[in-house]
C-alpha cells in the first residue's frame, strides 16, 4: 500500500473516532443536564 | 502468475454491481447505497402520506366519522416520526451519498462498509417503528415529540418506538461520520474547502449537527426507557423528576434537527438556481458563513418551543431575540438566491420551477417563525393549528419541494434518463397550488384558535377545515404524477447527455450519464 494511501485511511479512522468520541460525550451530556433543571417542586 | 490472472488482479476493482438481491444488501458502493436510500424514503413518503390522508379524512367535518380518536392520535404520531425519520432525513442522505463523493471528485465515502450498515439500521428502526401499529394497544400515539411522562403510558408500542429510535440516531450518527470523513480526506488534489459545492458545504455542516444532536435524543429516550422499567425518575415530579427536563432535553435535538432537514434543501437549490439563471452563485463565501451561522444559533434557540412552560421572562427574552437572530443568516441565503436570477438567462424547467417554488413557501414559513419566536404572540398560537401551518410550510414547502427540485435535476445523471418535462411540471403546479390550499387556511384557523392534534373540533372551523381537506387529497394524489415520472424515467426516459443542463457546473457533470459505477478511481483535475 502506497504511503499516501495509508495516510490517508489512517486520517479516516482518526476523524471517525474523534467523531464517534464526540458523539458519546453528548450522550452523557443528556443525562447530566437533570442533575441542573428540576422541577419546583423538588 | 499467468498473464490472465495478472490482468484480473489489476481490474479487481473495475467489476461492475453484484448480481440479484444481494447487490443490494451487501452492497458498499455509495450510488447503490444513495439509491437504497432514495427509493427507502419514496415509499415511506407514501406510507406517511396514508396516514395523513387518514387525519385529513377524519378533520373533513365536525365530529368522529372516520377513525377513532386513539387511533388518530396513533397516525398523527407515526405521520410525523416517518415523514421526519422515514422520508425527509433518508432522501436528503441520500442526495449525500450519491453526490458528495461525486462533488468533491472521490471514488466512494470514506468508510463503505459503514455506509451500507447506517442504511439496514435505518430500515430496521423504520420497520420497528410501524411495526407497532400491529401491536395490542397500537402504536405510540404522544406526537413525535413524545411528551414524557404521559409518553411512558404507551402500552407494548413503548419499547420498541425507544428502540426504533435508538437504531434510527445510531444510523444517522454513522451516516454523518462518514460524510465528515469523506469530505475531509477524500477531496479531490486542489478542490480547497472554499471551492466545494454548497451542497457539499450544506451537508458538512449538517453532519455535524446531527452528530452533537442525535446522543442528546438517545440520551433522552434511554432516560424515558428507565423511568417507565427501572423505576428511575427523571421525568415524573412524583418522584423528585421534571416534565420539563424531557421538554429541554428533546428540544435541544429537536429544533437543530429542523436544521438538519433544512441545510441540506438549501444546499440542493443552491446548485440548481445558478444553473438555470445562468450566472455563478451570488455571495459564494456568504453562503458557506450563513450555512455554518445558522447551524451554531440553532443550538441556542431550543426552548422557543417553551415560551408557555413557566420559564423565567429573562429565558423567555433570551430565545426569543436568539430565534429573531437566526432570521439575518437566513435572510442572506434568501437574498443571495434572489441576486443569482437578477438578471440572469432564466430558463423554467421543472427543477427550477420546485426551486422558485421553494423560495416562496419557505419564505412564508420563515416569516410565520418569526410570528412564532415573539413570546407575547406565542402565547395565543401556541399548540394551535398555526404552528401547523408554519411546520409544514418549513418542511413541506421547503424541504420537499427542494428534494422534487433535487430529484428532477440530478435524476437525469443517476438513471441515464431524462424524465418528462410535461409531467414534471403538472407536479409542480398542482403540488404547490394544493399546499397552498392545504396549509394556507390553516393559519386563520390556528389564529382563530383551533387547537392542534385534535380528531374533532368546534363546528365554527367546518369551512376552513373541509377545504384544507380537499387541498390534502389533490396534493396526495399530486405525488402519483411524481411516482409514475420517475418510474417512467427509469424505464423509458431519453437518453441524457453527460451534461443534462447546458449551466450546470462541478465534477458531477463531467462524467457520463448514468454515472459509471465506479467514478474518480483516478482522482480528477479540478478547474
Amino acid at each position: 500500500m502506497p504511503d499516501e494511501e495509508r495516510g490517508r485511511r489512517r486520517r479516516v479512522i482518526i476523524t471517525a473516532v474523534a467523531l464517534a468520541l464526540l458523539a458519546a460525550a453528548f450522550y452523557v451530556g443528556a443525562f447530566l443536564v437533570q442533575r441542573y433543571i428540576h422541577h419546583p417542586a423538588h | 502468475m499467468s498473464n490472465e490472472a495478472v490482468a484480473h488482479a489489476g481490474h479487481e476493482h473495475a467489476h461492475g454491481p453484484a448480481k440479484g438481491i444481494m447487490r443490494w444488501i451487501t452492497t458498499t458502493n455509495h450510488k447503490d447505497i444513495g439509491t437504497l436510500y432514495l427509493v427507502f424514503a419514496l415509499i415511506m413518503f407514501f406510507v406517511g402520506g396514508a396516514m395523513a390522508m387518514v387525519i385529513r379524512s377524519e378533520l373533513a367535518e365536525p365530529g368522529l366519522q372516520v377513525v377513532d380518536p386513539a387511533f388518530f392520535n396513533q397516525m398523527m404520531t407515526l405521520h410525523g416520526l416517518i415523514m421526519i425519520f422515514g422520508v425527509l432525513m433518508p432522501a436528503l442522505v441520500g442526495f449525500a451519498n450519491w453526490m458528495v463523493p461525486m462533488q468533491v471528485g472521490a471514488p466512494d465515502m470514506a468508510l463503505p462498509r459503514l455506509n451500507n450498515w447506517s442504511f439496514w439500521l435505518l430500515v430496521a428502526g423504520m420497520t420497528m417503528l410501524v411495526s407497532t401499529l400491529l401491536m395490542p394497544g397500537g402504536a405510540p400515539a404522544m406526537g413525535w415529540t413524545m411528551y414524557a411522562p404521559q409518553v411512558e403510558q404507551t402500552p407494548y408500542a413503548f419499547p420498541f418506538m425507544i428502540f426504533a429510535v435508538h437504531l434510527m440516531g445510531i444510523s444517522s450518527i454513522l451516516g454523518s461520520i462518514n460524510i465528515i470523513a469523506t469530505i475531509l480526506n477524500l477531496r479531490a488534489p486542489g478542490m480547497k474547502l472554499l471551492k466545494m459545492p454548497l451542497f457539499v458545504w450544506t451537508w458538512f455542516v449538517t453532519a455535524f449537527l446531527l452528530i452533537v444532536i442525535m446522543p442528546v435524543l438517545a440520551g433522552g429516550v434511554t432516560m424515558l426507557l428507565f423511568d417507565r422499567f427501572f423505576d428511575t425518575s427523571f421525568f415524573s415530579p412524583a418522584g423528585g423528576g421534571s416534565s420539563i427536563l424531557w421538554e429541554h432535553v428533546f428540544w435541544f435535538f429537536g429544533h437543530p434537527e429542523v436544521y438538519v432537514m433544512i441545510l441540506p434543501a438549501f444546499g440542493i437549490i443552491s446548485e440548481i438556481i445558478p444553473t438555470f439563471s445562468r450566472k455563478p452563485l451570488f455571495g459564494y463565501t456568504a453562503m458557506v458563513y450563513a450555512t455554518a451561522s445558522i447551524a451554531f444559533i440553532s443550538f441556542v434557540v431550543w426552548a422557543h418551543h417553551m415560551f408557555t412552560s413557566g420559564m423565567p421572562t429573562a429565558a423567555n427574552l433570551f430565545f426569543m431575540f436568539s430565534t429573531m437572530f437566526i432570521a439575518i443568516p437566513t435572510g442572506v441565503k434568501i437574498f443571495n438566491w434572489v441576486a443569482t436570477m437578477w438578471r440572469g438567462s432564466m430558463t423554467f424547467e421543472t427543477p427550477m420551477l420546485f426551486a422558485v417554488g421553494f423560495l416562496f413557501l419557505f419564505t412564508i414559513g420563515g416569516f410565520s417563525g418569526v410570528m412564532l419566536a415573539l413570546v407575547p404572540a406565542d402565547f395565543q398560537y401556541h399548540n394551535s393549528y398555526f404552528v401547523v401551518a408554519h411546520f409544514h410550510y418549513v418542511l413541506v414547502g421547503g424541504t420537499l419541494m427542494a428534494i422534487f427540485a433535487g430529484i428532477y435535476y440530478w435524476l437525469p445523471k443517476w438513471t441515464g434518463h431524462m424524465y418528462h418535462e410535461g409531467l414534471g411540471k403538472w407536479h409542480f403546479w398542482l403540488s404547490v397550488i394544493s399546499f397552498n390550499v392545504l396549509f394556507f387556511p390553516q393559519h386563520f384557523l390556528g389564529l382563530a384558535g383551533m387547537p392542534r392534534r385534535v380528531p374533532d373540533y368546534a363546528l365554527q372551523f367546518t369551512d376552513l377545515n373541509l377545504i384544507s381537506s380537499i387541498g390534502g387529497f389533490v396534493f396526495g394524489a399530486t405525488q402519483l404524477i411524481f411516482l409514475y415520472n420517475v418510474i417512467r424515467t427509469v424505464y423509458r426516459g431519453k437518453q441524457a447527455t453527460a451534461q443534462v443542463w447546458d449551466g450546470a457546473h462541478g465534477l458531477e457533470w463531467t462524467v457520463p450519464s448514468p454515472a459509471p459505477y465506479h467514478t474518480f478511481e483516478e482522482a480528477p483535475e479540478v478547474p
